[in-house]
Formats: structure tokens, sequence, C-alpha cells
């Protein structure tokens, strides 16, 4: 049976479920719904909500409109003391790797614009963990994609959002020691990616 | 709800202290038995500051619950929620166009679960748009014919998705009701490789299963 027919029996099977009597006894309440755009939620238990929305034809549209208002809230505006602030270490940064010459580990990651510019943490940084990471807001940015690797290149953690911020779930741990490398893609309204340069940090016990 | 009566706490919002009288361009709404006026062009600088911060979070709600399968309705119901609200914490324009996007956002997160709550009170139906048909599911009941074609299949399908392992019944969940590989990996905090690989897994034992229950791989015509 080809993917397409089974994807339009199961959505019959929901319009059968939706035009039944309406039970409502094992739904999500609306705040675990909204529970689930918050990273903070288990593996586990995000999958079982999932799991249950994605076949009740009522939970579904509802957690939707939820998930509607948290994807169209535009990235926070940035505070003028602080832009100017990066914008200075910007200019040194230009600066020195004008004198240095291009990465010779090939380590920036080219994009389709100006890279974004990186707030926190700072290019090796020594981070506690849970890790928080803040850049600039890219004009015309539709989402954000951050990704964390490992110095081999595998990804531990990866979280696409409209905030210019990100803290990673604690369902990623992230051994003392252990060096690990992040970049974000800002995805543009005209389908061009801008990317930042790939970053360092290292974690230290808290 | 009867058509016109999410009007009345508007207009018990515009009439509270601080808020000037909107005695022009306004149309008259029956609701419950009573006419209620409906400032459809509001000309003072207070309604006109709250159009302004509305119609921006309006815009851009509309736009990312288009590509989410929201319905319009939901959206319409969800502004005049937030128009409320602002209208009671907000006490005039200059403040009302001031006031940051994280809080328009943050009383339109607070507002969308109230309306939930309020909806599931009343038992209605939720609207669901079908992402894989693009049509609105209203949760009316579809004519007998329409059950009947396909409708065991749907069951059978629904069956076998029930009984994939945990980790790649969510992940197949997602794909069937038109959920696309990035959006999936985001919504469950995984990385691009690891949800195309559960997918593909959950998906080659769905096939698997519909094997077994007889439903076989169609021929190209």
């Amino acid at each position: 049976m080809k993917e397409e027919r089974v994807r339009e029996s199961y959505d019959r099977l929901l319009a059968i479920r939706a035009s039944g009597e309406v039970d409502r006894t094992s739904c999500l309440s609306p705040e675990a719904l909204q529970e689930l755009l918050q990273p903070e939620i288990s593996e586990q238990e995000r999958l079982r909500r999932i799991d249950h929305i994605m076949g009740c034809p009522f939970c579904l549209p509802e957690f939707e409109l939820l998930r509607s208002v948290a994807k169209a809230e535009p990235p926070r505006p940035f505070p003028r003391v602080t832009a100017l602030a990066a914008a200075l270490t910007l200019l040194l940064g230009a600066a020195l790797v004008w004198r240095l010459g291009s990465p010779r580990d090939g380590s920036v990651l080219r994009g389709d614009g100006a890279p974004i510019a990186i707030e926190s943490p700072a290019p090796d940084a020594r981070v506690v963990p849970p890790a928080s990471f803040v850049w600039h807001p890219v004009a015309d940015a539709l989402q954000y994609r951050i990704e964390v690797l490992t110095p081999s290149g595998d990804v531990v953690w990866q979280h696409t959002g409209t905030d210019t911020t990100a803290t990673m779930s604690s369902d990623t741990p992230l051994p003392s020691g252990a060096e690990y490398r992040w970049a974000v893609v800002a995805e543009i309204t005209n389908g061009e990616h801008v990317r930042s340069t790939l970053q360092r940090f290292k974690v230290v016990a808290p | 709800m009867v058509d016109g009566c999410f009007i009345a706490p508007l207009i018990r919002a515009t009439q509270a202290p601080g808020a000037h009288s909107h005695s022009e361009n306004h149309v008259a709404r029956q609701c419950g038995g009573r006419t209620f006026r409906l400032v459809t062009f509001p000309t003072d600088p207070e309604s006109r500051a709250l159009e302004t911060v509305l119609n921006r979070f309006a815009d851009r709600v509309r736009r990312v619950g288009l590509r989410h399968g929201l319905a319009g309705k939901d959206v319409d119901d969800l502004v005049q929620e937030v128009r409320v609200r602002l209208w009671k914490a907000l006490q005039n324009g200059e403040k009302i166009e001031a006031a940051p996007a994280s809080y328009i956002y943050r009383t339109a997160a607070s507002a969308a679960l109230d309306l939930l709550r309020r909806r599931r009170a009343r038992r209605e139906t939720p609207v669901r748009v079908s992402r894989v048909t693009g049509e609105a599911i209203l949760g009316e009941a579809p004519s007998p014919e329409a059950i009947m074609a396909g409708a065991e299949l749907a069951e059978q399908i629904g069956e076998a998705v029930g009984h994939l392992p945990d980790s790649r019944r969510s992940v197949v969940r997602m794909y069937l009701a038109g959920y696309g590989r990035e959006e999936i990996a985001d919504l469950l905090g995984w990385t691009e490789a690891k949800t195309r690989n559960l997918l593909y897994r959950g998906l080659a034992d769905l096939r698997d299963r519909l094997t077994s229950m007889g439903i076989g791989p169609e021929v190209d015509s």
C-alpha cells in the first residue's frame, strides 16, 4: 500500500473518531498540551503525550492552537547597550580574522549572508549545565535551528524555535570536562539560510 | 455560541473606565436578545493602538497557524480573547503601543489556555484542518457512505499503528497526520538523523504489519 493511501486512511480514521460520541475522559488537559512546548519534559512523557495527540481529533487542533501562538512570537529585541558591545566584539573579531587570515580548520559554517553574531557562551567558555545559548536576531528570520555537536561532529542536541535563546534539555547529559561545538542557523523568509560560526565550549561541574 | 455574542465582552471592555466613547463607526449586533454596538472602524488613539498591536499579532499567528493546519476561526477567537485582556490590563493607547511583544505573547498563551478550557466546558468540538487533504473537519458526522468507504481500512491502519513500539509509534503517527520530518524532530527534541532513522524503521514496521494483516502493497497502474 502506498504511503499516500495510508496517510489518507489515517486522516479518515481521525475524522471517524471525531464523528462519534465525544468522550474526552482520556484527553490531555490544556496545561498538559502546553507543557509539551517546553523542553523540560522527559522524552518518555513527551512520546506518551504526542502519541495521544496525534491519534485524537480533538486534542490535535487544540495543541496546534497553543503551538501556533508559541511559534509566532518574534525573537526578542536586543538591548541597545548589549548590541553596541556585541558590535564592538564583532569588529574586534573581524580585525583578528583579517590578521590571522582564513580559518585553517574549516570550522566556519558558510551561510548566504553575514554570520549570526553570538552573544553567549563566549568562544571556548566553560559552561555549567544546563547550557544556555544566546545569539543576535536576524532580520526576517522565520526560525532558528541550533545544534550542539561533539568534536567528531555527532549531533548531541538540536532545537528549532523562533526565540534567540535556547537552553539544553536535562535529557541530554553533558559530562564534566567534555568539549562541544555549537552553531545556529536562521531560516529566512526568502528561503535562504544564515549561519553562525562554529563555537566551542567546555563543560565544567557546578 | 450565537453569532455576534463574542462581541459582548469587547463592548463591555471598551466601556470600562479609561476607555473613550466609541460613538462613531459602529454597527448593531444582536446577542441573547440584547443589542450591542460593535465598533468596526475605531478612530480614537486607544483603539487604533490596540488594533495595530492586535493586527500585528494576528498576522503572525495566522501565518504560522496556516503552516500548522490551524482553523481561521481559532485565530479569530484567540485575537478576540487577547483584545479583551489587553483592554483590561492596559490603561491607554500609548502603553498599548509600547507593550513589548513578549507581553502580548504571554497574554496570548494564557488566553489560548482559557479559550480551550471554556470550549471544553461547553463541550464544543474543535475544528481540525486536515494536513493531508487541507480540508476542515468540522467534527460533524460524515455521510454513512463516506464512513463505509474505507472505514474498515482506516480502522485496520489505526490498529496496526497502535502495535508499533513506543518510540516509533509517535513518529509514525505524526508523519501520517501530515507532519514533516523537521517538525517531528522539533517537537520531539530529536536530531534530524534520529528522527529519520526511527521514522524509516517505524514505516517499515507498519508495512510489515499491514502485510501480515493481508493489506499488501499497491501496484502502480
